[in-house]
């Protein structure tokens, strides 16, 4: 298995309005991609069609199963970090018993050092450690793509490095992940290929809208 | 089928912790349906007369009040974008909150039924026939409760358009099993009006779903 994310030709219009006009991305094990773009530029809309939430009104996009983490993290917010991880746990995978599911959950929220975390209601959270306990996911149920949309916003110093030397480990493991990110340079990572989303004039739009 | 019974579960669970979820159906249901002998007078041949449809109504009210957060909670907390991911079980995802939401709303109401037929006076011979109903019944309205559910997630005062859009579907149910329940209380045999519940059962069963699934990937469209 080489390749991990094939989009050819995406485009994705909303009212008749072409969001990013068309993007192609291919994406090898040990790849990363980093989306930049204003804001506004698409690159949540992108994201979601890499992950499949979103479907492309033309080009395709076909990819290994992957984690997407979005906007959205994902948390109940009466449900305790634990419990909730233990949904998607119990969801993505056959077999696992209490003791084991106990086990793997710890063993993920320490990865981002948020085992304290665990036993508090994910409302109760500040936005930052709710992302961290979203973050946690990825080290739920190993999958080699990961998809996140500003993984690192909310985070602070010390998670941030400990996610970007998570996200090093994981693609020299032969992972891939596409990251929409304004706290990145590509020095940030390696192997890294930059995706700069244009911003699509107003004016252009209009003339979508009168065809 | 997995992810059926651990979403089930997992609502049920959540249904539990907050009280008020399964106990307001229930406490609905209970008031309507005692007002109705207090309102109309010591007139026991009416009551029994109109017994059927009151308690049957009551039940539809009640099984539509927990409707509109059916998916919205999931929806605004990003976890239905994940459900969509989950390789192609959305309809068993589907299935799985619409079978929490009967155990929730529809079996309490099929369990104290006997109670309110007795509140209303209906005959003996009816009994059987009216708890037979509900339960061949109230699963077809939460299915069809979920799928208005699903499609007016995205409107933001889903509620009355949920309402309208679900009653005209919930109509052949309703006069199924009223005609069913004063059948059998005039000492006719409701067999019929049964059966053709079950045949909207089964049809609701293996279809709904996938209406859920699709209404719910539009949604998670716009």
């Amino acid at each position: 298995m080489d390749y991990l994310l094939t989009a050819d030709k995406v485009s994705y219009e909303r009212f008749y309005r072409s969001v990013f006009g068309t993007v192609s991305i291919h994406l090898d094990a040990g790849g990363c991609v980093l989306l930049t773009g204003a804001n506004g530029a698409g690159k949540t809309t992108l994201i979601k069609l890499l992950a499949g939430v979103l479907r492309p009104t033309a080009g395709t996009v076909s990819s290994i199963e992957q984690h997407f983490i979005g906007h959205q993290l994902g948390l109940h917010q009466e449900l305790t970090v634990q419990e909730n991880l233990q949904w998607y746990l119990r969801l993505w995978t056959r077999g696992v018993d209490r003791q084991q599911a106990k086990q793997r959950i710890d063993e993920a929220l320490s990865r981002l050092q948020s085992l304290s975390l665990r036993s508090q209601r994910a409302g109760g959270l500040s936005a930052g450690q709710a992302k961290r306990a979203a973050l946690a996911r990825l080290f739920l149920v190993p999958r080699s793509l990961w998809l996140l949309d500003e993984p690192f916003v909310n985070l602070d110093q010390a998670s941030i490095d400990l996610l970007l030397s998570e996200i090093r480990a994981h693609c020299a493991g032969g992972g891939g992940a596409v990251i929409a990110s304004h706290a990145l340079g590509l020095a940030d990572l390696p192997r890294s290929q930059r995706l700069k989303l244009p911003i699509i004039r107003p004016a252009q739009h209009r003339e979508h809208a009168h065809e | 089928m997995n992810n059926l019974l651990i979403i089930a579960g997992h609502d049920l669970r959540l249904a539990f912790r907050r009280r008020n979820e399964w106990f307001q159906p229930l406490w609905f249901l209970l008031l309507v349906v005692a007002l109705f002998p207090l309102g109309i007078g010591p007139q026991p041949a009416l009551l029994a007369q109109i017994a059927a449809g009151v308690i049957w109504i009551a039940a539809l009210l009640a099984n539509m009040l927990s409707l509109e957060s059916l998916f919205r909670e999931d929806a605004n907390n990003g976890r239905l974008e994940q459900w969509l991911l989950m390789d192609g079980s959305l309809p068993a995802l589907a299935a799985g909150r619409t079978t929490a939401h009967w155990l929730i709303t529809g079996l309490p109401v099929i369990l104290i039924s006997p109670l309110l037929a007795a509140w209303m006076q209906l005959p003996q011979a009816a009994m059987g026939t009216l708890v037979l109903s509900l339960l061949l019944g109230t699963p077809t309205l939460s299915l069809l409760g979920s799928l208005g559910a699903a499609l007016t997630l995205g409107s933001r005062q889903g509620g009355m358009l949920l309402a309208l859009l679900i009653a005209p579907l919930s109509v052949p149910v309703l006069v199924f099993a009223t005609s069913a329940v004063s059948d059998a209380a005039s000492g006719f045999d409701p067999e019929t009006q049964l059966l053709l519940l079950g045949v909207i059962l089964l049809f609701a069963i293996t279809l709904v779903p996938f209406a859920i699934a699709a209404a719910l990937r539009i949604h998670l469209q716009e």
